[in-house]
Formats: C-alpha cells, structure tokens, sequence
C-alpha cells in the first residue's frame, strides 16, 4: 500500500524544503505521482564538477523506505559510478540482498534509516570523490584512473553542459 | 522457439470509419425487413411460420416472442422480421456493440477523462486476452452451435468484458490516484461510484444466473455465477483497498493496526479470487467433456498456474505468521518509559511511537514498520545488527506483494515465464502470450507470442513534449515581440523553462534579428560553444569592472545596463529580481523554503527554487569564466605591450581606474595567483577560479580577484621596463 509510503514521501519533502541542504533542490515532478521526484545537484566545489547543476529523476518504489528507490541522472555524465544511460551505482542505492559488483559490505547499503537527504549527499561525495574500484562506467574509470587531466577536461565539459551552454 | 511478431493486431479501422459501416448494415438489414414486411402483409399472414430453431437452445423461451402480431408497433415488427433473419441478427449484434462502446466511451470520458498511455495499454491487455480466452471456452467447451446461442454467450461475455474494463481502469486509477497526496474528492467519489456500480452490476448479472440456471440445470448456473462472482471479488477487493486508502489519508495520528488491516485483506480477497477462478476451470474441465483438446490443454494451463499462484500465496502467509510469531517472541514490548526515554520518531515511517518493540540493541520501531522491514531482512535498520531470525524453510524468502520471483527448484521455465509475465508486459507494453508444449508432452513444441505497442507510447511521447515546447515558445514570444518564434523554441530546447529563457533574453544571451542596441557582442544563440566567452563582455563583465562603491564609474557602462538584472552589484538581488518577474512573485530566504500546504503553491515553489538554483549556478559560471577569459585578455596585451606598446587595449586601461583601490591586497595571494594567470583555463587545477559563496561574497571575490590579476599585469610590465 501507498500510504504509508506517501505519508513519509510527505515528510521527507518537508524536511528537504524547509531545511535543504546546500546546493540540492527535490522534489515531486507533479504531485500527483510523488513517487516520481527530480533533484538538482550542484557538483562540489573544488572539484571537477564544481559549478554543474545536475538533473537526477528518483523513483521510489511503492513500499518506499524498506525497499530503496532508483535514481538516474537525466543529463550527460562521464563519471566511474554513473552507468552511460545515467544510473547511479553507489551502495546506499543497493537493498541488503542484491550486490551487483560483489564488494559491498551490508553496513552501507538501504536500509529505511536512510532518506532522500542521505543519498543525494552520497551522490555529492560521490561526485566529489569516484571510486574507480566499482567502476559502472568503464571508460570512465579508465580514464580516472590513468589520465586524470583528461578526465578534468571532460568533466568540464559536462559542467558547461549541464548549465545549458551546449558543447 | 521463441517467435517475436510485432504487430499480429490487424490494423482495426478507425472508429468513425466503422460505426458508419456499421450504420449503413443497419441500414441495409432494415430496408430488407421492409421487402419482407410487404411481403408477409400481402399475402395476409400475420403470424410467422413454426420457429424451426433447436428446442434445446438457450433461448427457446424468447423465440415465441418474435411471432409478428397484428397489434404490434412499425419498430417492434421491423425488430421481429429483422431478428428472423440470421444476417440482420448479426448486424443487430454489431449495432449494439457500436452502442456498448459509445457508452463505455462515455463513460470513460465522463469518469476517468484522458486515460494515461499505461491505463490505456492494460485495459487493452485486459480485452484481447479475455476475448481470446472466451473465444476459447464458447467453441471448446460450451460447444456452441446455433447462432441463438452464439448471440447469447456474446452478450454475456461482452458485458463481462465492458465491466471488467472499467473494474481494471477504476483498479489502476485508484492506485495511481493514491500515489498523491492532494486528490479532490470528488475524483474518489466518481470512481468509488463507479466501482460500486459495478460491484451492483456483477450482483444483478448473478440473480440473472440464478433464473437462466433455474431452467438449463446447475452446471450452467456454476459456470455463469462462477463470472460475475470473480468479477465482484474483483471490484469489491479494489472497494476495500480504497476505502482503507481513504481511512488511512484522513486518519489524524498513527494507525499502528493499518499493517494487520491491509495484509489480511489481501490475503483474504487474494485466496477468494484465486479459490473462485481454480474451481471454475476444475469444473469447466469436468463438466465440458472437452479431454484431449485444444481447449483443455489451454484449461490445464490456466489450472496449473492457479495453483501455483494459490501455493505461493499460501507460502508467503506462512512466512508471514513465522516473522510474526519470532517478532513477538523475541523482541519485548518498550515499556512506556523506554518510550519516553527515546523520544523519538519511528526511523522507518518518521512518525510518532506510542507503542514500539524493541531489538536487542535498543532501538525501538512500531510494531508493523518491524514486522514489514523484518520481511525483507533480518537486521537492526539503525545499526544493522544482524537479529539472527530463522525465518523460513528451505531457504526461500518471503515475496513482497505483486513482486514474482522463482522462489524453488520446481518450477518449471513456463511458470518462471508466467511469473516474469507481469513484468515483462509492462516494460514492453504489450502482451505476452507463452505456450510451452514440454510440459505436457516432450516432443511438443514452446513459443511465445508477444505483442508490442511500444511505438505508439514513443509517438506519443515525443508529440506531447513538442506541443508543451511550442506553447512555451507562444509565451516567450506574446511577452518578447521581436524575437522569433524559432529562436525561442531553440533556446527553450536548452532551458527548458521560460523563465530562463525569458532571462537569457534580458541578458542578451538569446539575439534574434531586431537585436536591442545594448548587447553589441552576443551575436550568437546560446548553443554555440563560443557563447559562454562572448556572453562575459555582454552582462557580466560590465558589474565586474565597476566597483559597487565607486559611483563615477557607472557612467562609463553603457545606458541599457541600467534595465538588465544582471546589472547588480549582488547577485543574489538579481534572482530575487527574476523570481519576481515571474508572476507568482514569492520571496525567499537563502537557507529553505516555507513548506505550504497548498500542492500547487509547492510546485510552484519548488519550480523556482530549481530555477534560482540554475541561475545561480550560471551566473557563478559566467563569473568565472569571465575571471578566465580575463586572465587571457591580460595575457594578449602583454604580448601587445612586447610588441608594441603605442598600442593599448580600452579594456585594460579602464581597468587601471578599478586598480587603484586594491593593491592593498596580502602579496602572498598575488603571487599565488601571479603563476596561474600564465597557465591556460582548461588544464588548471579544477576550482582555482571559482567562487565558493553565494550573494554579495562571490561578487566581492571575483573584484578582488580582479585586482590581483592586474597587480600582476603591472608587475610584468615594470618588469619589462
């Protein structure tokens, strides 16, 4: 059932708007389907990102929060734990049963202590920190690993992307 | 085998299309009633001959009524000669299933509105197969052979059909109505109004059975009631559901039993469903005489995967009990001071405990947030001690509801398939039909037919965004006269809004052909890669060479400045400027925003808090870039100055002005900044030039670095001297 699902959506978009934490905007898409929401996330500064808005659509499923929602970003992204269609691989995202790359220890994965808050924070220091061990996108990785600068010049390029400035 | 055909649906005609032909049957069926009519009235008789239909037919008790009486009226004797008359029978049939969808059409329109692609897709779903399904059981096991049977058997499963449509559309709309928060009430009063008429429909539709079963035997009347009473348990397991969705919305505090309540309802309408359909498919098998055929195979099909469904939901309550039975066995009740202690928020539903069980490492959760997590894994969700539960023989794990998953080593691959079957049919948004010969026999073969509308949805999707962009390319232009409609729509495929649009275009960002005379060097449209350099001498290197404080220097920007937003000192007034010149004119504080009550006021807000977001971010972008560019610029005219240093650049020498009132700056900074200012913008280290605070701060940063930029350059030319 939804309610319960619903009524802690409400909160947690509560919290998020009236305490947002810095440089994250989320919220519902269209209230009529709170379980789809978009988050805005600022890349961090002094970083490769820094400076980027980037759109993310989170999809919660219908018995949110004892299973985890699935967040995806919605514009180009050149990351190790981005996925090349947007997924986001990080741990807090992975339920306690599934374990895709086989490495994750259960103490960082979902569990219903964990908010939308919590892994939009994730997804920052993620942002701010790849880890090339898991990587989703190869290339990615590759690139984080043995060319760095190359890596910075391409992210660069996805900041001024995201901010609308075309390529 | 698998065999993947793509459109296997004939191409149906359009509606108008057929309910004119339609009409022009009608028409010819009537016209050939009116020859026979003149006929029969000329030769005197009145009565028609002896019925010479099979006296075991289910409507033997209706063919005296259509004896053509003297006293009868024109329409009633059109109806009587028409129905004499096995083609005219056929186009009635084909009439009135024209008037049952324009009703349900109607119906639709006025309950539901415009249906959402998926609604649309599974009332589809819903159609064939049933349609395909009581093709199978009229002709396999009713065995049906005159047209008065045919008649019947199709009014019946098509008024089936016209009410299990609208339980499925009434099902799914309620599940997505229950996804929001701010539903008007009038929406759940249409559909619990409509789902109650339903409920009444498949009640009357079984006194119904009760009378034809009263004279064609029992058998009849088991497999007639046997439909409407699914069809009730169908509607009334919605109602339920509704009406605990509705309890639980206006429910002020925490309803701890809600869990109990929703799982035991299910539990209870799921088994009653399931229970009604095996034995209506055991008894169709057994009264219908039909072993050994196509029919039966099919019938067989349909029992074994009932049975598996009942198996499994009989597994999962048991697992069910046992999380249960373990929960209140180990896990003590927190006593009330143990509450008080805590004094905190459940961690799973974020609402208050009045009650709460409590694990061995102290927290403390409501009993059903426990009890659900507990269903998915046996650890603390707060410190994720392991709680060392046995929960469920064999090692298979509990299903959470609507979810199928292979849960033993007996299952075979059909039901693997049958199982994924929901799955799949909502990714691919069509249907899937799976035959697999091996489990009856070896040497039988196994397909699958699948049935996509996936292009459909696309088309539909793409045109949807088309005409949004359009519209907003309508705003844009009714508000900007002189920019083209094209341009607009370009630069909204960008933003996306058009409010950034609208900034784009009072920044000077977006040119279009009646370019306003005070943005000389953005001659681009935002697309082009060279923008975001070209853009910095437009808006904002204006602000940065003047000095808030220094009021001389304002006369040296140009006149126009004076009306673009981007013309202040702080940035942060600038966005309160755009969210202003929105209409909905809210202010906001930096750190949050008010968290209305009003769903539409939030979407609102959140709507502009996105955009300041972008905005900022952009205008941070801009200034650094300008910082960059800058450096660059500075870079040039040393080279000019090596060259020759009759020439000098206006750029600089307007900022000669600026300089003076910073070079009292700490010298460790400059010359810190004096060897990256060398280095080019794309291979520095990342964050050198960006600003870190929002507001007036950022503003102040990039004046300062400014300064810095041209002690160095000044620097380098004493140096040259």
């Amino acid at each position: 059932m939804a309610g319960s699902a619903l009524r802690r959506l409400m909160a947690e978009y509560k919290q998020l708007t009236v305490n947002p934490p810095e440089g994250i905007v989320a919220g519902p898409v269209n209230e009529e389907n709170f379980f789809e929401w978009e988050a805005l996330i600022v890349g961090p500064e002094g970083t490769c990102f820094e400076g980027g808005v980037f759109p993310a659509e989170i999809i919660f499923p219908t018995d949110y929060p004892l299973t985890p929602p699935k967040m995806k970003f919605k514009c180009e992204m050149f990351h190790p734990n981005i996925y090349s269609d947007g997924r986001v691989c990080i741990s807090i995202l992975h339920a306690p049963g599934d374990d895709p790359m086989g490495y994750e220890s259960s103490a960082e994965r979902w569990s219903p202590v964990q908010s939308v808050e919590k892994i939009l924070l994730s997804v920052v220091s993620m942002l701010a920190e790849p880890n090339a061990e898991s990587g989703a996108n190869v290339d990615a990785s590759k690139m984080w690993r043995d060319e760095r600068e190359l890596f910075y010049k391409r992210a660069k390029e996805i900041v001024k992307k995201s901010l609308g400035y075309g390529s | 085998m698998p065999l993947l055909i793509l459109h296997p649906v004939p191409p149906l005609p359009p509606l108008p299309t057929y309910f004119a032909l339609s009409f022009l049957l009608l028409l010819w069926s009537v016209l050939q009633a009116r020859e026979e009519l003149s006929v029969l009235e000329q030769s005197g008789i009145t009565t028609a001959p002896p019925s010479e239909m099979d006296p075991s037919s289910q409507t033997l008790n209706l063919t005296h009524y259509f004896d053509i009486q003297e006293d009868d009226i024109t329409v009633l004797k059109y109806v009587k000669s028409m129905v004499r008359d096995s083609w005219s029978v056929l186009v009635l049939c084909n009439v009135a299933f024209c008037f049952l969808l324009v009703v349900g059409m109607g119906l639709q329109w006025l309950i539901f509105g415009k249906l959402r692609d998926i609604e649309r897709q599974h009332v589809r779903d819903k159609l064939w197969n049933f349609a395909f399904y009581k093709f199978i059981v009229v002709f396999g096991v009713l065995n049906v052979q005159t047209l008065e049977e045919m008649v019947f058997w199709v009014a019946w499963f098509a008024t089936f059909a016209f009410l299990h449509a609208f339980a499925q559309l009434s099902k799914d709309r309620f599940e997505y109505l229950s996804f929001s928060p701010a539903t008007p009430n009038t929406t759940h009063a249409k559909v619990l109004g409509l789902l109650a008429s339903i409920f009444s429909a498949s009640i009357i539709l079984g006194c119904l059975c009760g009378y034809v079963g009263n004279s064609h035997g029992w058998n009849l009347f088991l497999f007639m009631i046997a439909e409407c009473l699914l069809l009730a348990f169908r509607t009334l397991h919605v109602i339920l559901k509704y009406a605990i969705h509705l309890y639980d919305l206006h429910y002020e505090g925490v309803w701890e039993k809600r869990g109990m309540v929703v799982y035991y309802t299910e539990l209870f309408m799921e088994l009653l469903v399931l229970g009604v359909d095996f034995t209506h498919h055991i008894h169709m098998l057994l009264w219908g005489n039909v072993f050994l055929s196509m029919a039966s195979l099919v019938i067989c099909l349909q029992i074994r995967f009932l049975y598996n469904e009942i198996q499994r939901r009989v597994q999962r309550h048991r697992n069910y009990r046992k999380v249960v039975h373990n929960m209140e066995a180990r896990f003590a009740n927190a006593s009330d001071e143990e509450l008080r202690q805590n004094d905190d928020d459940c961690a799973i539903c974020w609402e208050e405990m009045k009650s709460a069980r409590k694990l061995p490492c102290n927290h403390l959760f409501h009993d059903g947030c426990l009890r659900s997590w507990l269903e998915h894994e046996t650890s603390c969700p707060t410190c994720r001690q392991p709680l060392n539960i046995t929960r469920t023989e064999g090692g298979s794990r509990p299903q959470p509801a609507g979810e199928a998953a292979p849960q033993g080593p007996t299952l075979t691959p059909a039901q693997r398939i049958g199982a994924r079957n929901p799955t799949m049919r909502n990714r691919l948004g069509g249907h899937f039909f799976h035959f697999d010969g091996s489990m009856i026999a070896s040497w039988m073969p196994s397909f699958s037919v699948e049935v996509t509308h996936s292009n459909v949805l696309r088309r539909r999707m793409v045109a949807n965004r088309i005409s949004v962009l359009n519209n907003m390319a309508n705003q844009v232009t009714q508000m900007f006269p002189h920019i083209s409609h094209s341009a607009a729509l370009n630069d909204l495929r960008m933003t996306r809004s058009v409010e950034l649009t609208v900034a784009n275009i009072v920044e000077g960002r977006l040119v279009d052909t009646g370019t306003p005379p005070g943005s000389p060097a953005s001659s681009e449209p935002p697309s082009s890669p060279e923008v975001p350099a070209s853009l910095e001498e437009a808006d904002t290197f204006s602000p940065l060479l003047r000095s808030p404080d220094s009021a001389s220097n304002t006369a040296s920007s140009p006149p126009t400045d004076a009306e673009t937003p981007w013309d202040q000192p702080s940035t942060s007034s600038a966005w309160h400027q755009v969210s202003e010149g929105g209409d909905t004119g809210h202010s906001f504080s930096d750190t949050g925003a008010r968290f209305s009550k009003s769903s539409t006021e939030r979407q609102n807000m959140l709507q502009l808090r996105k955009e300041r977001l972008l905005l900022e971010a952009r205008r941070k972008y801009a200034n650094n870039q300008a910082a960059a560019s800058r450096s660059d610029t500075r870079n040039e005219a040393i080279g000019q100055h090596q060259t020759g240093p009759s020439t000098s650049s206006p750029s600089s020498s307007s900022s000669e002005g600026n300089l003076q009132e910073h070079t009292s700056l700490p010298p460790s900074v400059t010359s810190n900044l004096h060897s990256e200012s060398d280095s080019n913008y794309d291979s520095s280290s990342p964050g050198t030039f960006y600003t870190s605070e929002a507001g007036p701060r950022s503003d102040d940063v990039v004046r300062r670095r400014n300064a810095v930029l041209e002690a160095t350059l000044r620097r380098l030319n004493q140096q040259q001297l």
